[in-house]
């Protein structure tokens, strides 16, 4: 296909008006051929970043560079970049084919090359068989496969999906994000893909960039943002964990307990840290081993989740939290608790008090 | 840091803009030529040639003084007589599925699909004895303007939220008077302000129907705006329309404010 | 029963003061001048008669060229008032409904301001170039410009619901792929707002073809059919005459309105149930 481009976000702004900015001071490189995620809660300024890839938006202040070139206010249809909208926004009007077919016509590519190309989109998004189709009969998932096949059809340079998946329904989404994935590496494009679901975000992507407020939060690969976030929020928005306070009781040793202690991948010579606690970080104390000097949980939900019970409770001397047991739990009644053996927390932060 | 301000004007807007403006200037540019015609001493020979006067606006205003208070008191009368026949049948319509329901949706809206003529000719061979005491100009009116009130109506009083605040009601004991009242009415007080206003406006500019079945004795404000620009200068046509406007146009506004607005008449 | 009660104040008064005198109307277009016997020769004269058939051809002309012109000028213009954020968007919105509260009479009226034998341009022309030009209000286009400014509050008022229901991404991602300004009217815009535009057309033909305020003011020799129903009651009081034209008149436009109707509800894109509705 095209060569796939790269992005630089320079320093970019945007603000609707003066005082009420959307996107603040972000910088960050999109490697050509790979899939970043763009991932924060609702009103984060993410749909925004990549309006303004696509040019329907300018930036107020920064540069937005693709393969090195400023792309300055240069309108939408020269920019050579596909988009794909949460809606998907399917003309339709037209069948399938003409759909796909859209871009290549206001390119003015010759007849016999987009109906070469139609096919080649056609099959590679597995879309073959609905080619005469009005789009008005499709199905969600159906449909997602005609915007992204009209969006790669004219060899785009960056590929740009806002929520792809929220659309459809959840039991589907799994296998279709797969799927996803499987057509994006295909194709080599470059990708900005924008959700506010942190596994998928975990599943696809190369790197992500966790946005909050207009700002990026922290860019890693997602290895890096799971075992080392930057901060509480990334730890519990990207990370799905609790932070708690925790005292600093030696070398890569911290306390979050009375009884709960546990080694981190970080020394910070602070005393008073924020961790980052994930379900499968803490453990019910099993029958038969030592309670004596465990913390004590009292559990105030129990959700079974098929391959075993997620335990929400009160940890005494800390706060809330969620771990995995095997076996139902009494709702008041009070466990011991231990930190799981050969579990690293991560230290997100000092707690300034 | 340097903050330039790119803003990208979005084309297809733009284009809308341009054309918007065409348009408005189109719709707009007679109004301040009318006015400057009306003061104007002598027009034909430029503009404010002769200077500027209000002579003819007095002239003018001498004119049509009977036929526009004839021409307001019709307009209520329409207004009375539309209310009484087309408010029930506009919740009927908005509330009921009948057998016929479509029927009764396209018997309303006959007028409108009739040109102005045929109805008022139909009219005069149908009641020839009526047409010198001026009913037959009265019900030309009310025919022609009852499908814009129940066009108006029926929306509003089909909500699906105002009938459930009416259901609340009922279980909280209200009768069907003081449903009615209370619930009913205020809530389509809008809707019910520009269907009044709008068979106001569509009454006091009506002009096919009542070319043809007015009479000396009852003459309406247009018929007179017609045989002004027939037979009389120039300036006082312009003066006369000027008074005219004066009754129109701001109802119109408000109309456009209160978000009803419908097809008027050529 | 209610319904009966609430129903029949309307039918009574359409029965009485619509129905039976359009039935007249019908009779007496079937019958032999001065006298009651049955006959077809209205109508044969309204297609024999040169006259007449210049009359249609005027009026097909007019009513065609002016909502042809009206829909073209008044698509931008329905996009950008219920689009646009700007600040004057209301103001620009109001400006527009005035013309429709004004009778035809008045707006021929305005075309003779601006472009009569002492209208405002004509002046204005003599004073810059020393000639009288654009003194056309009393020909073809001056009425066709009259027939114009009635129609652009309507058509703007009706496309405007339709684009409000036009998603904003649909117009933004013809624009990723390449879609040129234009291009976005041409193959996305009239596309999607088809059947709004043929709804629209039915009603504006079928008012341009019962026009008679504006013809009645402009007209100098280009005789449309309402002048001519007018003409044959009032001036030669050819009743039957007349009633032949008004129920063909008559005819045409419930013919247009319906017609037009049923093309813009077919063209209406079938929904799928559970389709996803995502707007932006």
């Amino acid at each position: 296909m095209t060569v796939a481009a790269s992005v630089v976000f320079d320093h970019i702004f945007y603000a609707y008006a003066p005082g009420r900015p959307v996107v603040e001071d972000v910088c960050f490189e999109v490697q050509p051929g790979e899939i970043v995620v763009l991932v924060g809660p609702s009103g984060c300024g993410k749909s925004t970043l990549l309006r303004l890839v696509a040019g329907l938006l300018i930036p107020t202040a920064g540069r937005l560079l693709m393969d090195g070139n400023d792309t300055g206010a240069l309108p939408p249809d020269r920019r050579l970049v596909g988009w794909v909208p949460q809606s998907y926004a399917l003309f339709e009007h037209l069948n399938v084919r003409d759909n796909v077919a859209f871009g290549l016509r206001m390119h003015r590519a010759p007849r016999q090359e987009i109906a070469r190309r139609v096919n080649e989109m056609l099959d590679l998004c597995r879309i073959t068989e609905l080619a005469d189709r009005p789009v008005t009969q499709l199905s969600g998932g159906q449909r997602q496969r005609v915007a992204i096949a009209r969006a790669l059809a004219v060899s785009p340079r960056v590929l740009l999906l806002d929520e792809p998946l929220a659309a459809l329904d959840p039991q589907l989404r799994a296998a279709i994000r797969a799927d996803l994935q499987a057509l994006l590496r295909a194709s080599g494009v470059t990708t900005l893909f924008v959700t506010h679901d942190q596994v998928e975000a975990l599943a696809i992507a190369d790197h992500v960039a966790v946005l909050r407020a207009g700002r990026v939060e922290q860019f890693g690969t997602p290895q890096t943002l799971w075992q080392s976030p930057a901060n509480p929020f990334v730890a519990e928005f990207f990370g799905g964990a609790t932070v708690l306070p925790a005292q600093r009781v030696g070398p890569n040793r911290v306390r979050l307990a009375p009884g709960v202690e546990a080694c981190t991948s970080l020394d910070d010579h602070a005393t008073a840290l924020h961790v980052a606690v994930r379900a499968g970080d803490l453990e019910i104390v099993p029958d038969g081993e030592s309670a004596a000097h465990a913390g004590r949980l009292v559990p105030t939900a129990s959700e079974f989740t098929g391959d075993g019970f997620k335990v929400t409770g009160e940890l005494i001397g800390a706060g809330t939290v969620t771990l995995l047991h095997d076996r139902p739990v009494v709702l008041g009644h009070t466990y011991p608790v231990r930190v799981r053996p050969g579990r690293t927390i991560c230290v997100v932060g000092q707690n300034q008090r | 840091m340097a903050r330039q301000r790119q803003r990208a004007t979005d084309p297809v807007m733009a284009i809308g803009q341009g054309f918007t403006l065409a348009a408005v200037i189109l719709c707009l540019a007679p109004m301040p030529l009318l006015i400057v015609v009306a003061t104007t001493a002598n027009w034909p020979l430029g503009f404010w040639a002769g200077g500027i006067t209000i002579n003819w606006l007095r002239e003018g205003w001498e004119t049509v003084r009977p036929y526009a208070f004839f021409s307001v008191r019709l307009a209520c009368i329409v207004l009375v007589i539309d209310l009484a026949v087309g408010l029930p049948a506009a919740w009927l319509i908005a509330r009921h599925n009948f057998i016929g329901r479509q029927a009764l949706v396209a018997l309303i809206n006959l007028p409108l699909a009739i040109p102005g003529i045929a109805i008022a000719l139909a009219l005069i061979l149908a009641y020839p004895l009526a047409r010198a005491s001026g009913l037959l100009l009265l019900l030309g009116q009310v025919i022609y303007t009852l499908p814009f009130l129940v066009a108006t109506l029926a929306p509003a009083l089909a909500q699906p939220a105002l009938v459930e605040r009416e259901a609340v009601a009922r279980t909280l004991g209200a009768s069907a008077v003081q449903r009615l009242w209370h619930v009913t009415l205020p809530s389509i007080r809008s809707a019910l302000l520009a269907a009044l206003i709008l068979v106001f406006t569509l009454s006091m500019g009506e002009f096919n129907v009542s070319f043809f079945l007015f009479t000396p004795l009852n003459k309406t404000l247009p018929i007179e705006l017609y045989s002004a620009y027939i037979t009389n200068r120039v300036e006082v046509a312009a003066s006369i329309t000027l008074i005219f406007l004066l009754f129109v146009v701001p109802a119109a506004v408000a109309i456009e404010r209160l978000g009803g607005s419908k097809i008027g008449q050529a | 029963m209610l319904r009966a009660s609430l129903a029949a104040p309307v039918v009574v008064l359409f029965a009485l003061a619509l129905i039976m005198p359009l039935a007249v109307l019908l009779r007496q277009s079937l019958v032999e001048e001065g006298s009651s016997r049955f006959t077809l020769a209205n109508y044969a004269a309204v297609v024999t008669s040169l006259a007449y058939r210049r009359a249609l051809l005027n009026s097909i002309l007019i009513a065609f060229a002016s909502t042809a012109l009206a829909l073209a000028l008044c698509l931008p213009v329905a996009v950008y008032i219920e689009r646009s954020n700007s600040r004057y968007r209301n103001a620009l919105a109001v400006a527009l409904t005035i013309p429709l509260s004004l009778p035809g009479i008045v707006i021929g009226f305005f075309v003779i301001l601006l472009f009569g034998l002492t209208g405002a341009i004509p002046q204005l022309s003599l004073l810059l170039t020393g000639e009288r030009r654009f003194n056309f209000a009393y020909s073809f286009g001056g009425m066709l410009l009259g027939y114009l400014y009635f129609q652009i509050p309507r058509v703007v008022l009706m496309l405007r619901g339709a684009v409000s229901a036009l998603s904003q991404d649909v117009i933004d991602v013809s624009r990723t792929l390449g879609a040129a300004p234009w291009r976005v009217y041409l193959d996305v815009l009239l596309p999607a707002l088809f059947p709004a535009l043929i709804s629209a057309a039915s009603v504006s033909l079928a008012t341009a073809f019962g026009a008679f305020g504006t013809a009645a003011t402009l007209s100098r020799g280009f005789r449309v059919l309402p002048l001519e129903i007018a003409s044959s009651f009032t001036e030669s009081f050819q009743v039957e005459r007349a009633a032949s034209l008004s129920i063909a008149l008559a005819v045409l436009t419930t013919a247009i309105l319906l017609g037009l109707g049923r093309v813009a509800e077919r063209a209406q894109q079938p929904r799928r149930e559970n389709d996803t509705p995502l707007g932006s």
